[in-house]
């Protein structure tokens, strides 16, 4: 007697094995909860909570090989501008804004794997305590993080030592104006 | 139709197990090999310092002028121990599993010293648990100020994280976090 396995049943346990797996990747690369809309401002990364959503969330840093951020720190991120417009590199855009009181903070222009980083040790603070920065690729006087490429990208603004800051308290976060294109 | 019914649950049973097990054993095997591959030859129960191009690699968030450590250890054969030097100045300690949990951190205000020392263990399964007694997660000692961690799996990382406040003073900052050490209990470094 011999074996022969019908189309059907071959064919979909197939598709429910690569469904499986695209699915699981899908909202590990989707878990981190960036704003899909363009109206959509800050959002918060949390990987210490004890939550399905948050075993995706670890799970998108591990995929990458890379570190969750540590318990203790606040991850924000966000790829528009205040006004909707989506962060691209060929456009001069505007941070500004008092930080949150931390102990440091990181900014981080990410596209794919190309990213440039600025923190607060590398960055002047005005005496009014509001802090400026520019994303251009060209030179621009006072701080000034240089996008990666000309494509779009997201913006990531990790605030380190921020224990004192209960979670789910409304966070001034600075503001993102696209000045020119 | 009983038969294709019997084929489409079986496709939906077989495609959650695929999803699962995806999501529970692929990306902490991917986390391991890339922290080996940050590690180069000195893999487990040691302390090395990242260089800029791996510690940006490995930890996303932190600036090239940041100074990471990293101790991977391994409790299978016995507890590990870290013991942490550090210079002045805002740093962390971040314990993870290899699945990327969190088990435990702490920083320079917390601890209120630069050098201390943490000791990984396994953590008892729940029937040794409630046969010992409770597991001590912290114990301070009397000579050294230090820090005992029940880890829930055998393999874990480490990361020592000193946020400076000007890229020059990481050669400083560098000659100090040197003299920290990770080796296992019964046989230090």
């Amino acid at each position: 007697m011999v074996f022969k396995p019908s189309l059907f049943p071959t064919v979909l346990l197939a598709a429910a094995m690569g469904l499986g797996l695209l699915s699981a990747q899908y909202m590990m690369d989707n878990a981190t909860g960036a704003p899909r809309a363009s109206t959509e401002k800050w959002v918060e990364i949390r990987t210490d909570q004890d939550s399905l959503a948050s075993t995706y969330l670890t799970g998108h840093f591990l995929r990458r090989g890379q570190v969750p951020p540590p318990k203790g720190s606040r991850m924000f991120v966000r790829r528009s501008d205040d006004d909707g417009n989506s962060l691209r590199g060929d456009c001069v855009v505007a941070v500004t804004g008092k930080f949150p009181a931390s102990r440091s903070w990181f900014m981080a222009a990410a596209s794919g794997a190309e990213r440039t980083t600025l923190d607060a040790a590398q960055t002047v603070t005005e005496t009014s305590g509001e802090t400026a920065l520019s994303i251009s690729t060209t030179p621009v006087p006072g701080n000034w993080l240089i996008p990666p490429g000309g494509g779009s990208y997201e913006l990531q603004f990790l605030l380190l030592g921020a224990d004192d800051i209960a979670t789910g308290t409304a966070l001034s976060l600075p503001r993102v104006k696209r000045l020119w294109c | 139709m009983r038969r294709q019914l019997f084929w489409l649950f079986t496709a939906t049973v077989l495609a959650l197990v695929c999803h699962v097990a995806y999501v529970l054993f692929v990306p902490s095997r991917t986390f391991d090999s890339a922290i080996d591959k940050s590690l180069g030859q000195d893999k487990v129960n040691s302390f090395a310092i990242l260089d800029p191009e791996a510690q940006v690699k490995l930890l996303p968030f932190t600036a090239a002028g940041h100074l990471v450590g990293v101790c991977k250890f391994n409790v299978a054969k016995g507890a590990v121990k870290l013991t942490a030097s550090l210079p002045e100045g805002f740093w962390s300690l971040a314990v993870y599993t290899i699945r990327g949990q969190q088990v435990y951190a702490i920083n320079d205000t917390q601890a209120d010293t630069n050098t201390f020392s943490v000791e990984f263990s396994r953590a008892s399964g729940l029937i040794a648990q409630m046969v010992e007694g409770s597991d001590d997660q912290q114990d301070i000692t009397g000579e050294d100020i230090g820090w005992r961690i029940a880890v829930s799996e055998e393999e874990g990382l480490a990361v020592l994280w000193l946020a400076l406040s000007d890229p020059v003073l990481r050669s400083e900052a560098e000659s100090v976090m040197r003299k920290s050490r990770c080796a296992r209990i019964d046989n230090p470094a």
